[in-house]
């Protein structure tokens, strides 16, 4: 499981529910805007040569109208030419005919002005094509005389204006209308605001043309001129605006495009509502598939589609059976080596704890991680302190540097390294052992183990006969000089007086006297070292009595119940049963003679006294007590009474009346003083610790928190029970529990757990709840007292709660009672992560989502209880959060806030 | 000239006993003391020409009473013999640094002591 839960997904990078939804909408949409579009084109290509032939025909209307016009100018001139009085005037022989020309100018209105130029005067030509000069258009004719001879030319202006009246009804909209125009593109009659549209191939037809960002229609037809020589002199135009010839189509299309635009978005919200129903399955698998793969393989999706991906979901729980059988045979298996290992372990266990020798386990950064209750003892550690603490700060630094410099300089994997190291303490206590490195799997450093010894506590006897010999020479040494001086003397001088030499034997005398009582102290102090006390085990008194009740044959021996309590004693427990066993026995020969012995055991006065009686005089010698001989095979027979001391015990005898008592006393363990402990009694396991530990801590600062990675934070998880909901209106805690998660792993050792005294009656209703009643809380402490225990407690962790809310408001009610500050750490809701990550789903209490991640709730509605199921949720959704890009708190905090925004949103609609 | 004089300081009475007359028996005026003040007592009246000096004693031990005798520069041609019953190298050292002049451990022959004393003074 672990390598899935590391894996991460690679990112979708795109969106069934988006394809989907475009796909549905574009196989209903595209073609109708195909189809509408096509449609548009062909209308109003129609409409174009609709307009376009009207236009032509219009432009042909104008043309024939100008013709016929142009034709009866040139009829007029033609008149004019003819008469004689005009052919008369051009030869000379007639004056110039001035009334007949202003009658005839007045026949034609738009004529402005008839003139003669008789041949040989300038401008005297006759031309074929009528000549524009400003809004004229001049038209000249030859004059001949009857025979062909040219007198002269006949020239007759038009105003183009009057030709303009020719078009005068043509209005199709501004700037449209009709124009005349040379094929030069001089405007010759028209609005000069309509443009010129290109010259037509044909003699008549219609173009499309554009002019200044202007789309316009057009009919044309040549025209041509009077005179002219060509007929496509002149052409004549009737142009069209595109927009206005166009105008309605384009409203109607407006109309059917804003239909269109109604109809695709009422196919896209059909799409996503598709899309929806499709993918609603699918997403449940994958939900599914996420909570087996990640959190629950029991987990099961259901699917009731009824098609395929109902039946993907069945080959997929399949899957998941199968993975959960394979998983289950997998955890057998693993259960069986963890048993293995936990045998292993208690083994190891049991040789550290009873290990004559401390031992200390450190890590890579020189962190203890393991010391046996021998080391502290030795270190003088109480059973807490010491692990996770640097190993300088325990041994002497500088030294503890040296010797390991040497062990990494010196060590090479595979290969046996040891230093041997001498570590005096501040406490005047000398420790030599060895250090030695602890390889990792891969054969690297893992970390230390030094095993050591405290040479500087040898036992009480043995220091005294230590120090006795230490100043033995110095106490032998007076004596032995003087000796050896007077008989010097008396040698040198065996002439000194009878009376001297009597003087000097006498001091030679007292000399040797003091030389022997000195070699007796001597003497003594050896014998007292070597009858020293045996090492004590703490053992229960009761069980040693029973043993040796139970080897003594042929005695009726009774034991008494007292009742009390009996702790357990310091003894050498064999020992310890062959005495009582020589006791009895004792009893059985000289005393009762048939008679049940009476046996108890009483506490008094930090000894433990065994008592045996038995109910008549005695007859016997009590001293002869003292003198009885345990001789154990394989031993030598030591007397009764040096037995009972060598066991730190006392032996005595009491007759009263018809009874006579033996009393055996012996030390209670507890009763016994530290440095006695060191001799030989430990007490308590060593502690293991994860052996994660072995990769140095980190560290990390406040500052940091936001950014540090989720896994490795420590979290406290709290929850707590209240008389009820309405904490603003009086409800109060009534207990609260914190759970520590440490590098991923719930610590069972540190858990925080406590009623408290809500200082007002629960209501029953909320009793049925929780089950805590009144007489529960009374001794408990009020949740002033608590808080400050509770904020120590939590440290610099990040605070998790479920619905964190109501335990936060809880929290800063108790702090604002008891005038402290807030607690204000960050604080993770798995309410909220619950949401952010299975935003799909329904159901975010407590007993859903651990009905979902398959965590059982021990105790539901105890503080503890829910305190700890929040705890194994926490961890599982922490497991789901990568995947979602999530990987430090600044994420997690922003990514809960981002998906409750989401949800807010969602649910106003 | 008269006999050299000597002052043996010892708290044990046999030794000094022993001492006293084996000097005698050399030729030199013995003087006896028992304790440091005793003999700085004794040194005054006698002005003794070697002190024979036992290091364990009470009421001023033999290293007090020497470097009280250094100090005075009307005994300053006085030597003066460490005897002791402690044998380390830093006792002897102790004994010169406060002006000994010899160092003699006990137990010691007669004859080791007499050389050392000759050494120093005729008789």
């Amino acid at each position: 499981m672990t390598a899935d839960q590391e894996a991460r997904p690679p990112r979708r990078k795109k969106s069934l529910r988006h394809r989907l939804i475009v796909s549905l909408t574009g196989l209903a949409v595209l073609p109708l805007i195909v189809a509408m579009a096509a449609l548009f084109f062909v209308v109003r290509d129609d409409v174009g040569g609709i307009h376009g032939s009207q236009l032509a025909q219009e432009a042909g209307q104008f043309a024939d109208r100008l013709r016929g016009e142009l034709q009866r100018y040139h009829q007029t001139a033609a008149a004019l030419a003819a008469l004689p009085e005009v052919r008369g005037y051009l030869s000379g022989s007639a004056p110039f005919p001035k009334e007949l020309l202003s009658s005839a100018r007045q026949s034609i209105p738009m004529i402005t002005g008839i003139d003669l130029v008789p041949a040989g005067r300038p401008a005297g030509q006759g031309s074929s094509t009528p000549l524009v000069s400003g809004k004229n258009l001049e038209y000249r004719l030859a004059v001949t005389d009857p025979n062909g001879k040219p007198l002269g030319v006949l020239v007759i202006s038009y105003a183009l204006e009057g030709l303009q009246q020719l078009f005068a009804p043509s209005q199709k909209g501004k700037p449209g209308g009709a124009v005349l125009f040379t094929d030069g593109g001089q405007r010759l009659a028209g609005d000069p605001g309509i443009p010129l549209p290109p010259l037509a191939e044909s003699e008549t037809g219609w173009v499309t043309f554009g002019s200044g960002g202007e789309s316009y229609l057009a009919g044309v037809t040549a025209v041509r001129a009077p005179g002219g020589t060509v007929p496509r002199d002149w052409f004549l135009a009737v142009v069209q605006p595109a927009s206005q010839a166009f105008g309605h189509l384009y409203s109607v299309s407006r109309q059917v495009a804003f239909f269109v635009i109604l109809f695709v978005i009422l196919v896209a919200a059909l799409a996503w509502w598709m899309a929806d129903q499709y993918m609603r399955p699918i997403l449940e698998i994958r939900r599914g598939a996420e909570i087996i793969s990640r959190i629950n393989l029991d987990h099961r999706i259901k699917v009731d589609a009824g098609d395929e991906i109902e039946e993907l979901a069945i080959e997929f729980n399949l899957m998941a059976e199968n993975l959960a059988r394979a998983y289950g045979e997998l955890e057998g298996r693993v259960r069986e080596a963890t048993r293995t290992l936990q045998e292993e372990r208690n083994r190891l266990a049991t040789v550290l704890r009873t290990m004559v020798d401390g031992v200390v386990v450190a890590n890579e950064a020189e962190e203890t991680i393991l010391m046996n209750p021998r080391a502290r003892i030795i270190l003088g550690r109480g059973y807490t302190s010491g692990i996770g603490s640097a190993l300088s700060r325990i041994f002497p630094g500088e030294r503890l540097g040296f010797h390991l410099k040497r062990l990494r300089r010196g060590w090479d994997p595979g290969r046996e390294a040891a230093e041997e190291v001498v570590f005096p303490l501040r406490d005047g206590k000398l420790l030599k052992g060895s250090l030695s490195v602890v390889p990792g799997t891969a054969g690297e450093q893992a970390g230390f183990l030094l095993v050591f010894r405290d040479l500087s506590t040898p036992t009480e006897e043995g220091a005294r006969f230590e120090e006795t010999l230490r100043e033995m020479p110095q106490l032998l040494r007076g004596p032995v000089a003087t000796s050896r001086s007077l008989v010097e003397t008396l040698q040198r001088h065996r002439e000194m007086s009878a009376e001297k030499q009597q003087a000097f034997l006498t001091a030679l005398a007292e000399e040797m006297d003091r030389l022997s009582g000195r070699v007796t102290a001597m003497e003594e102090a050896a014998r007292t070292a070597r009858e020293s006390r045996w090492p004590a085990i703490p053992s229960n008194p009761r069980e040693l009595l029973d043993e040796a009740v139970v080897s003594v044959a042929g005695l009726a021996v009774e034991i008494e119940e007292s009742g009390d309590p009996i702790p357990p004693v310091l003894v050498e427990p064999f020992s310890w049963v062959a005495s009582m066993e020589c006791v009895l026995e004792w009893l059985g020969q000289r005393g009762a003679g048939g008679l049940p012995i009476g046996a108890n055991l009483r506490v008094e006065d930090g000894t433990v006294v065994t008592t045996f009686r038995v109910k008549c005089p005695f007859a016997g010698d009590p001293a002869e007590l003292e003198t009885l001989e345990l001789s154990p095979e394989g031993e030598e027979p030591l007397p009764l009474g040096e037995t009972v001391r060598k066991n730190r015990g006392e032996l005595w005898t009491r007759s009263c009346g018809d009874s006579f008592e033996v009393r055996l006393a012996l030390m209670q363990a507890g009763a016994v003083s530290e440095g006695r402990r060191a001799d030989g009694l430990i007490e308590g396991e060593p502690e293991f610790y994860n052996f994660d530990l072995f990769l140095p801590r980190p560290v990390f600062e406040r500052e940091e928190l936001l950014n540090a990675n989720l896994a490795d934070l420590d979290y406290v998880v709290v929850d707590t029970e209240t008389t009820g909901l309405q904490l603003s209106q009086g409800d109060k805690v009534i207990s609260i529990s914190g759970i520590r998660i440490r590098r991923g792993r719930v610590q069972n050792a540190g858990i925080f757990n406590t009623l408290v005294n809500p200082g007002r009656l629960i209501p029953p209703e909320s009793v049925e709840i929780h089950h805590i009643e009144d007489y529960m809380v009374t001794g408990a402490p009020s949740m002033s007292e608590v808080y400050p225990q509770f904020v120590e407690y939590v440290g610099d962790a990040v605070l998790v709660a479920h619905n964190a809310a109501f335990d936060k408001k809880c929290l800063d009610m108790a702090a604002a009672e008891a005038g402290l500050p807030q607690i204000d750490n960050p604080i993770l809701d798995t309410l909220f992560l619950s949401y952010a990550l299975h935003q799909e789903i329904e159901g975010h209490s407590l007993e859903a989502i651990a009905a979902r991640m398959g965590v059982t709730i021990e105790g539901r509605h105890t503080s503890l209880g829910d305190a700890r199921a929040t705890a194994h949720i926490f961890l599982d959704l922490l497991t789901l959060l990568p995947a979602r890009g999530v990987r430090t708190l600044a994420e997690a905090k922003a990514f809960c806030d981002r998906h409750l925004l989401l949800r807010w949103q969602t649910s106003r609609f | 000239m008269g006999k050299k004089k000597i002052l043996a300081v010892d708290d044990e009475p046999n030794i000094l006993m022993s001492i006293e007359f084996i000097l005698e028996m050399e030729g030199y005026e013995v003087h006896t003391a028992r304790d440091g003040e005793d003999a700085l007592e004794v040194a005054e009246r006698v002005r003794p020409d070697l002190i024979l000096l036992d290091v364990n004693m009470p009421r001023k031990d033999g290293y007090e009473v020497c470097r009280l005798l250094r100090e005075r520069a009307d005994m300053a041609g006085t030597k003066v013999i460490m005897l002791t019953a402690k044998g380390q190298t830093l006792e002897k050292k102790k004994g010169l640094e406060v002006g000994a002049d010899e160092y003699v451990t006990k137990p010691f022959s007669a004859e080791d002591l007499l050389e050392k004393i000759r050494a120093m003074i005729e008789p």
